[in-house]
């Protein structure tokens, strides 16, 4: 193996450091000024720079080719390309939000900024790495960010609580994915993918070593996109962080994780033997129940998504479960990558929804505050029922196709069993993905419920995630093609 | 592209209506694009060809290409006449809610448009995942409706409408994943095509509950079932009518509860023939305990509107008794059944409305004694009752008596069974027919006499009606105008409904069959 570091490696990472660089500047100018805040719409605008350069420079990178880069710790392919570009625009959209959110405009903007950038270098990492030892770096990257963001937030109670909460459950989480690593360097000798996948077919049967470093590997993955039991941090972290926050965590680190996760059982770590299959199966159907039954009772609407995330996660982890299983033709990953992309797409346009809605630091958001809001803003009501109609699985939304891939590849595999209960939670989550059209459309306004104010930004990803969710349900089979043809 | 056209002209229409500056223009609006979808879908009429029982008008475009799903249009003597109940009923909608829609009557229209569009999707869908895509889009403008423009408990009706609903399409969803693979496996290649799934040997095991074929006609009879709706999963219908706005309760009763019957017809019988003969007899009996049940339930109603709802329960349960008799007469007395009830089913909620919109009391035990107050509406009303009981020479009366007959032949216990369901139909129609328009004067009409009297019904209303009962009498003399549009498909159906295969009209076909060697 050749061990020089070449210029093509460098090349390939070359959107990390375009964010980095980008990250920099609003922080470095604060600093130079003297601790004195620049405007935010600059901070904004050097942001927004960095990731589209980033974007442009992803792009050029040849599609469908898997290249490795530093000795093999990182591999780019078209899957990994589609993750990088959409978290991109996960973190250009959110920091919209931020842009305009009480929690987290005016002072501190450009550490908000430089921290969000960071955690998405982390995420880039994670999505590029090809060694369990380099996902853990990621990993860390975009976690140090986030436990300081979610602090950062101006809310000073619940914020605190949640990033104390999410630093202590994180921090388990990383000790126990680094000690699933260390179980199974024990077992293959190395962390890399590649060697993992030469070792599973004959480890998984009888190697209890190899078993469980792989079972806690994925525990501590799993942790991150809160799948149950370990998704108890979810609606207290989700609630207390600031609402561009939980928009970023709640689809950004969803997608990242997952990516590794995909990569992690494509190695053959899921198969007949060796019990991961059954676990993570029945941690697929309770994560949708606990998900879904825990969203139907609650009023605040940021732990409502905070549920419906977890519920979704859920459906996701059939995905991963069919890509773990090999199924043929790519449908696994492809329809996992669908149903994520499509899911953080109407949770950012729902986010932005809330965060117009806090007017100030404490504000909490219930379901009850959009009454009477279809009278007020008929156009904006209507883009917010198409949201929540494409997150129940109505067709011919975006969601819906994401569900109809996922639940084709279980049956495709033969796990019907799982299809039905995704279809039956998909029907319980109807129940409170209608709560908020029947305030809107069924109920007057009352006293003192929080208003809607126009905030541009927000406005603007609304829009663009109305009409993604409208144009990906219609042209969903192009999407899912191109994902399809591109190699995980 | 005529199917096209017929499918996407509500749509645009609504998309008209809600871009409409002016809130006066509305309705008008709105009443001209559901007449030039009449008039699209009287052309279609004409032109279609009843000498054959292929499809026709056939449209084909690739979707979806990784699973073979395609936008396939297609037109039957099946679905025929369900389009043109659909395009027919619209317009009457529009006029009949002229005057008691009268918020928010843009939402109101938008709704009522795309809930055409949606309906009329389910019928000229050849494709599974197309016509599954329509038929859950149907459920959100019926939402809308019932949940802003409804009574008191319109929230849990239309919530539970909606969760009834999506219960049990959802199963239909898996088993129509499972079709999609079992065309790869059997045909060589992906395809959501009815007419691919009509040629699949679907493995069928006799008595075994766990055999595909059983599990997948659980599973879509189950999403039909709810729709028709068909006893016990019948329970959100009153519901939902009672909460309803009288045009949200016209169009459910008129169009929407056929989707569930036509989807037997469609997909259930022709593709699980096996499955279907070993369950008749289920299907047959619960058809019946529905007409009987919805027939007593139906009598003890205090309310009228919930009366006619129950008595939708009835009259659905002949027209599953019809299908699953499994002969010609069965099947034609169905479809005819179809069309009847949503003629005088949806005249009578029109009616309903009407003194509603007078009164604002459905109460039976308040009226009495209107028969003196408005005599048009009494002989409005009395002549739709009669459609409803099935007398001679009415509309209804050709539907249940081609049921009955089939009925016989092939479950003559049922038939029995079945007849008193027509002898209680007619006394609960009759009795509240009594109770209503004749005897002592009730409160409500003695409160409007010191008031200066009901208003009977204006020009508006009576045109309506007018309308309506013209079909009445039309269906009920001249059933072969109607029929020999079906004829073939009915006939089609009832010969090869175990070896069930449909073929295009034109030289599409030709074409289809050049891709598929390609």
């Amino acid at each position: 193996m050749e061990n020089i570091i070449s210029i093509k490696d460098v090349a390939l990472v070359s959107p990390l450091i375009a964010v980095f660089i980008a990250s920099l500047f609003p922080i470095g100018i604060k600093v130079l000024r003297g601790n004195k805040e620049q405007s935010s719409v600059i901070t904004l605008f050097q942001a927004l720079l960095g990731i589209g350069v980033a974007i442009a420079l992803i792009l050029t990178q040849a599609a469908d080719t898997s290249v490795s880069a530093f000795v093999g710790a990182l591999r780019f392919d078209g899957a990994s390309k589609s993750m990088s570009i959409v978290v991109c625009l996960i973190a250009a959209l959110s920091l919209f939000i931020s842009h305009g959110n009480v929690n987290t405009k005016g002072r501190q903007f450009s550490e908000h900024v430089f921290l969000m950038l960071n955690a998405l270098i982390g995420m880039f990492v994670m999505i590029w790495a090809n060694d369990l030892i380099v996902v853990f770096i990621g990993l860390e990257i975009m976690s140090l960010a986030l436990y300081m963001l979610v602090a950062l937030s101006h809310e000073q109670k619940l914020a605190k609580e949640a990033a104390f909460k999410y630093f202590i459950l994180g921090s388990l989480a990383s000790a126990i994915f680094l000690y699933g690593v260390a179980l199974l360097y024990g077992s293959v000798g190395s962390t890399y993918f590649d060697q993992v996948t030469e070792i599973a077919p004959s480890a998984i049967g009888n190697d209890t070593v190899f078993i469980m470093g792989s079972l806690l590997t994925l525990v501590g993955m799993l942790f991150k996109v809160s799948i149950f039991p370990f998704h108890s941090w979810t609606p207290d972290v989700y609630q207390g962080a600031p609402t561009s926050l939980t928009a970023f965590m709640s689809t950004g680190v969803k997608i990242a994780s997952f990516a590794v996760i995909l990569r992690f059982v494509s190695t053959g770590v899921i198969s007949d033997m060796g019990g991961i299959f059954e676990i993570l199966q029945w941690l697929a159907v309770l994560t949708m129940l606990v998900g879904n039954i825990a969203a139907i009772v609650q009023d605040n609407f940021k732990r409502i998504l905070a549920y419906s995330s977890v519920a979704h996660s859920g459906y996701i982890l059939v995905g991963v479960i069919v890509t773990g299983l090999g199924a043929e033709a790519n449908i696994g990953y492809s329809s996992t990558l669908f149903y994520l992309f499509t899911y953080a797409l109407v949770n950012i346009g729902l986010l932005s929804l809330i965060s117009n809605m806090e007017s100030k630091e404490e504000s909490t958001v219930m379901v009850q505050d959009l009454r009477g809001l279809a009278n007020k803003r008929p156009g904006l009501s209507l883009v917010i029922t198409v949201l929540l109609l494409s997150l129940a699985g109505i067709p011919p939304l975006a969601g819906f196709f994401g569900k109809f891939y996922l639940f084709a590849g279980a049956i495709d595999m033969g796990l019907y069993w799982l299809a039905l209960w995704g279809v039956v939670n998909s029907v319980i989550s109807v129940y409170y993905y209608l709560r908020p059209i029947v305030m809107m459309y069924m109920k007057e306004a009352e006293e003192g419920q929080e208003e809607v104010k126009p905030e541009l930004l927000s406005y603007l990803n609304i829009g663009l995630t109305f009409g993604l969710v409208i144009f990906l349900g219609i042209f969903s089979g192009n999407l899912f093609e191109y994902l399809k043809n591109i190699g995980l | 592209m005529l199917l096209s056209l017929i499918l996407f002209v509500p749509v645009i229409g609504a998309a008209l209506v809600a871009l409409m500056p002016n809130e006066k223009l509305v309705r008008p609006l709105a009443l001209f694009a559901s007449l030039v979808e009449l008039g699209l879908a009287l052309f279609l009429l004409q032109n279609f060809d009843t000498t054959t029982a292929a499809m026709q008008f056939v449209e084909k475009k690739q979707w979806i290409a990784s699973f073979g799903i395609n936008y396939f249009l297609g037109i039957d003597g099946i679905s025929l006449w369900l389009v043109i109940l659909t395009c027919f009923l619209t317009p009457i909608i529009i006029v009949g809610s002229w005057s008691s829609i009268s918020e928010r009557t843009k939402s109101f229209h938008v709704s009522l448009l795309v809930l055409q569009t949606a309906m009329l999707g389910t019928f000229l869908s050849l494709d599974m995942v197309l016509f599954y895509t329509f038929w859950e889009l149907s459920l959100v403008p019926m939402y809308f409706m019932i949940g802003i423009w409804g009574g008191a408990r319109r929230i849990y009706a239309t919530v539970k409408f909606f969760i009834f609903t999506m219960f049990g399409s959802v199963f239909m969803l898996v088993a129509m994943i499972s079709l999609l693979y079992l065309t790869k496996q059997q045909l060589g290649f992906y395809s959501a095509s009815i007419l691919d799934f009509y040629r699949l040997e679907i493995p069928y095991i006799r008595g075994a509950w766990l055999s595909p074929q059983t599990l997948m006609f659980i599973a879509f009879s189950l999403a039909f079932a709810i729709k028709v709706p068909m006893f016990p999963v019948h329970t959100w219908l009153p519901d939902a009518h009672t909460e309803a706005p009288t045009p949200g309760s016209v169009i459910l009763a008129g169009v929407m509860l056929k989707m569930g019957t036509y989807g037997f017809m469609r997909f259930s019988i022709p593709l699980f023939p096996d499955a279907v003969e070993e369950w008749s007899w289920f299907f047959l009996f619960i058809g019946v305990v529905g007409m009987i049940y919805g027939s007593l339930v139906a009598m003890v109603q205090t309310d009228i509107k919930k009366l006619v709802a129950y008595s939708s329960v009835a009259h659905m349960g002949y027209v599953v008794l019809g299908l699953f008799a499994l002969n010609s007469y069965g099947f034609s007395g169905a479809l005819y059944q179809m069309l009847n009830h949503g003629i005088s089913t949806g005249a009578l909620f029109l009616l309903v409305g009407m003194i509603y919109d007078r009164t604002h009391s459905r109460e039976i035990a308040k009226y009495g004694g209107l028969a003196k107050a408005m005599p048009l509406y009494t002989i409005c009303f009395f002549i739709i009752t009669l459609s409803s009981i099935a007398v001679p020479g009415t509309n209804g009366f050709i539907g249940e008596f081609l049921i009955l007959m089939g009925t016989f032949i092939s479950a003559p216990i049922f038939g029995i069974l079945a007849v008193t369901g027509v002898v209680l139909g007619a006394a609960y129609m009759l009795w509240m027919f009594k109770r209503v328009f004749f005897g002592q004067e009730g409160e409500l009409i003695l409160k409007f006499k010191e008031q200066g009297g009901l208003k009977d019904l204006n020009l508006r209303e009576l045109g309506l009606m007018v309308v309506m009962i013209v079909m009445v009498f039309w269906m009920g003399i001249f059933p072969k105008h109607f029929l020999d549009y079906s004829k073939e498909s009915l006939d089609h159906l009832t010969e090869n409904y175990g070896q069930y295969e449909l073929s295009m009209k034109t030289e599409i076909k030709e074409q289809m069959t050049a891709q598929v060697e390609r």
